[in-house]
């Protein structure tokens, strides 16, 4: 009998997703609802931290489902069927999860083996590139992204970005105009959309692009007012693991955008940081950045060259 | 290995498939794609390739997108099961037919000498594949179904088909089989599923 099947179908009745006739028709098949729910039972104790979790479950090289079904006895059987409970109308979106045929290749590098997405996944089997900055833009900041933004779609590349307000979202909203592939990657759960002015456009990237998150729905709803804003630099660490480069349009010394400049480097992603940056005398981690490889940059043909881009496209 | 998924949790479950079927995709096909050089997109138009292209260098493309599909099923479908193809939409004197599944079959028995190749169903008459206007119907699909019968015992019959999209012949395949054979469970698995963006139901924001 397959070995997968059968430790998915032996979790029942906590997962009770596989009626026991479908036992034994295939191997390799995993039910997504089924290691979804073992995914947030896994991350539902907020006294341990995700990247742990992941980092565990990783390394074990099994399925959430089997790796839930070891750990068995060592979490409380109240708290599997409340996040059972809470997770039985969530419907309306994917799952992806580590070893399936479209799981992106890049997530390797950041702490997800399970996330959640709505729209055309194959987006990320093109070139994409991150461009993110501040929620508190100038206004030569925001000309900046839109600028930068147009110039890589004409290149061909899909622009990424993290649906805040700012620099995300002239990014994401010049790149749709411009007629390319945008991918949204929020910090709250899939269903939900911060802040509320961008839940239209987070809405049009679902529907026409594509739209991730790898937040726990459980989690995200238990955790504290007051510790939910630690998704987001999770989210940054996956937006650079799907990117081949960041580009910085413009951040203070304490901006989250800095979380994905240390992300990108330490995942080998190119960090590009723009030029304007380095001469704002208020801040100083362009410097330290460059230090330890960044890479600073006044023009698109510097970004395409460091893409590796011969030509510059016209207009 | 990959792992291939059940079909559960979609944004948009295919018209005819309920929570009675059972379902396994490996790959997301965009219906209309916003980038239509993904993978997935290219292998099944490879596979789809018009047979008119027979014997033509195009044609090597439609044979690596067969072996890849049959070999990629052979990690999937568990020891000594019975596999059958959904039937092609013409008849094999056709000038349109396309052999691509049972090809893929063929190469697949190669490969897993252990399963059984069943062909339950045939055509009656040729008609349009639905991707060019044929019917969506399954009472006209399944009226245009010979029952053949099985050659062997089976209590699972595995229906390979390339593209789930309505599900309509895979429902009409299932009604047929189940039809002459009661006892028979039906289960089918798709090279890709078929994912409409643009027709998602927008979300409630739930943080307002």
């Amino acid at each position: 009998m397959p070995k997968r099947i059968n430790r998915i179908h032996a979790l029942s009745p906590l997962l009770c997703v596989i009626p026991y006739g479908n036992v034994l028709s295939v191997e390799h098949a995993i039910s997504p609802r089924a290691e979804m729910l073992a995914y947030e039972v896994l991350l539902a104790r907020l006294d341990s931290s995700i990247k742990s979790i992941v980092g565990e479950l990783r390394s074990s090289k099994r399925l959430p489902s089997e790796f839930l079904e070891q750990a068995e006895g060592m979490i409380a059987s109240e708290l599997r069927e409340d996040v059972q409970r809470f997770l039985a109308g969530k419907s309306g979106f994917s799952v992806s999860i580590a070893g399936d045929f479209q799981y992106p290749a890049g997530l390797r590098d950041a702490p997800v083996e399970l996330f959640y997405y709505r729209g055309d996944l194959s987006i990320l089997e093109s070139r994409c590139v991150s461009v993110v900055g501040t929620r508190e833009p100038s206004d030569d900041g925001l000309a900046r992204a839109r600028k930068l933004s147009r110039g890589l779609v004409k290149a061909g590349f899909t622009i990424i970005s993290g649906l805040a307000k700012g620099i995300d979202t002239a990014a994401l909203t010049a790149a749709i105009e411009e007629g390319g592939h945008v991918v949204g990657v929020i910090g709250t759960p899939i269903d939900a959309s911060y802040p509320k002015e961008n839940t239209a456009l987070q809405e049009e990237i679902a529907r026409k692009h594509l739209l991730i998150s790898q937040v726990p729905f459980f989690r995200y709803h238990r955790e504290h007012f007051s510790r939910k804003k630690f998704y987001f630099p999770l989210r940054n660490e996956t937006m650079s693991a799907l990117s081949e480069a960041t580009i910085i349009i413009e951040a203070g010394d304490t901006s989250g955008t800095l979380t994905q400049a240390r992300a990108a480097l330490n995942q080998g992603r190119k960090l590009l940081i723009l030029n304007s940056c380095f001469e704002n005398q208020n801040i100083s981690w362009p410097a330290r950045f460059a230090e330890k490889g960044a890479i600073r940059i006044s023009t698109m043909e510097d970004i395409l060259r460091e893409l590796g881009e011969r030509q510059v496209p016209e207009g | 290995m990959k792992l291939w998924k059940k079909l559960e949790v979609v944004e948009n479950p295919p018209a005819f498939i309920d929570g009675e079927d059972e379902c396994y995709y490996a790959r997301d096909y965009i219906a209309r794609g916003t980038h239509k050089d993904s993978e997935a997109n290219q292998l099944i138009s490879n596979f789809k390739r018009h047979p008119k292209f027979r014997g033509q260098p195009p044609w090597r493309y439609k044979q690596r997108a067969i072996d890849q599909f049959a070999a990629e099923l052979g990690g999937i479908i568990g020891k000594n099961l019975s596999v059958a193809a959904v039937p092609s939409s013409k008849l094999p004197d056709h000038p349109e037919y396309d052999s691509r599944l049972l090809d893929t079959l063929g190469v697949l028995k190669r490969l897993r000498p252990d399963l059984v190749i069943e062909t339950p169903l045939a055509l009656k008459a040729s008609t349009k594949p639905s991707h060019h206007g044929g019917s969506r119907s399954i009472n006209e699909i399944s009226f245009n179904l010979e029952w053949r019968g099985l050659s062997g015992a089976c209590r699972l019959l595995i229906l390979v088909d390339d593209v789930l999209t309505s599900g309509a012949h895979f429902k009409a395949c299932k009604q047929v089989i189940t039809a002459h054979a009661p006892d028979v469970r039906v289960a089918g698995i798709f090279w890709a599923r078929t994912v409409w963006p643009e027709a998602q139901p927008p979300f409630e924001d739930l943080t307002k």
